[in-house]
């Protein structure tokens, strides 16, 4: 094996777990996600003669990544959302309990989203991907990405049924300001 | 919460994405013109989703990577030897380019 191949098996490996949480956020089942992967690995290794050493890696793993995971939804003709009157009404009782969104229920919900507005929403705000990357890896214009980002982020918040950013519970950051405010309040520096 | 959760947002964004060589724009929480569907939410709301996002994609990342891969580019190097760069393989039928996408 040559350093070069030798490091593009290593960047290969080093990208393992970026698929796997793309793979998961895509699909919502861990072990779907991992077969993903597998057969994304599969292709990549021996396409890696049209991938052009020195431009993104990661880029074009995931671009093969989301392409199997589409085709695969558009041969079953079945959407991965669920129908969102059953869930919304499940939630609504949840709702009423403080606004204590946890993360499952955040899962849930990113579960039901349509898939394209998923991806947009993990590939901008999760997996570090300019717009203009994204677009290049989903295959659409830019403006589209950045529609489907918002779209996706008021389908969140519709779905989970929070309209404000305190009603989705105290995360670590959040915990970590309250902290600091609860100081700053009593003369703490 | 104070106005800083956004810049928050800013820049965990802007960190994971130092390392992507070629980007250009950021994904800011405060973009300027917005398209005309999906009009904006609140900044702390956006910030909160990311947040929450990152939390459950980073598991994921962080969680140890299951032998079944290492053993796939084994089996993988062992049937077609090194990764090909250059030359195709031609063993391997016509060759697809996988970044297409099948219409």
């Amino acid at each position: 094996m040559t350093p070069a191949q030798a490091t593009l098996r290593d960047d290969l490996i080093a990208a393992i777990p970026n698929l796997r949480a793309f793979a998961v956020s895509l699909c919502g089942q861990p072990s779907t996600a991992d077969d993903l992967v597998q057969e994304t690995l599969v292709k990549a290794w021996s396409n890696l003669d049209s991938f052009t050493l020195g431009t993104n890696l990661k880029a074009w793993l995931f671009t093969i990544l989301r392409n199997v995971y589409f085709s695969e939804l558009r041969k079953r003709r079945r959407e991965v959302e669920d129908s969102d009157g059953a869930f919304a009404r499940r939630l609504s009782v949840h709702g009423e309990q403080a606004g204590h969104m946890d993360f499952e229920d955040f899962r849930a919900a990113l579960s039901k989203l349509p898939p394209d507005q998923r991806e947009a929403l993990v590939l901008v705000g999760a997996s570090g991907f300019s717009y203009e990357e994204a677009a290049e890896i989903a295959g659409c214009a830019v403006g589209t990405v950045k529609s489907r980002v918002n779209r996706g982020r008021r389908r969140l918040t519709d779905i989970l049924g929070v309209d404000e950013a305190a009603s989705f519970g105290p995360d670590d950051e959040t915990q970590a300001a309250l902290v600091l405010a609860a100081g700053a309040a009593a003369g703490v520096p | 919460m104070s106005e800083g959760r956004s810049v928050v947002a800013d820049e965990s964004t802007r960190v994971f994405s130092a390392s992507e060589a070629g980007t250009s724009s950021q994904p800011p929480v405060n973009a300027g013109p917005q398209p005309a569907d999906g009009a904006r939410l609140g900044t702390e709301v956006e910030a909160v989703i990311g947040r929450r996002l990152k939390a459950l994609y980073d598991d994921v990342v962080n969680a140890p990577v299951p032998d079944r891969f290492m053993q796939l580019l084994a089996q993988l190097e062992q049937a077609q030897g090194a990764p090909a760069t250059g030359a195709a393989d031609t063993a391997a039928g016509p060759a697809t380019d996988p970044t297409e996408t099948d219409r």
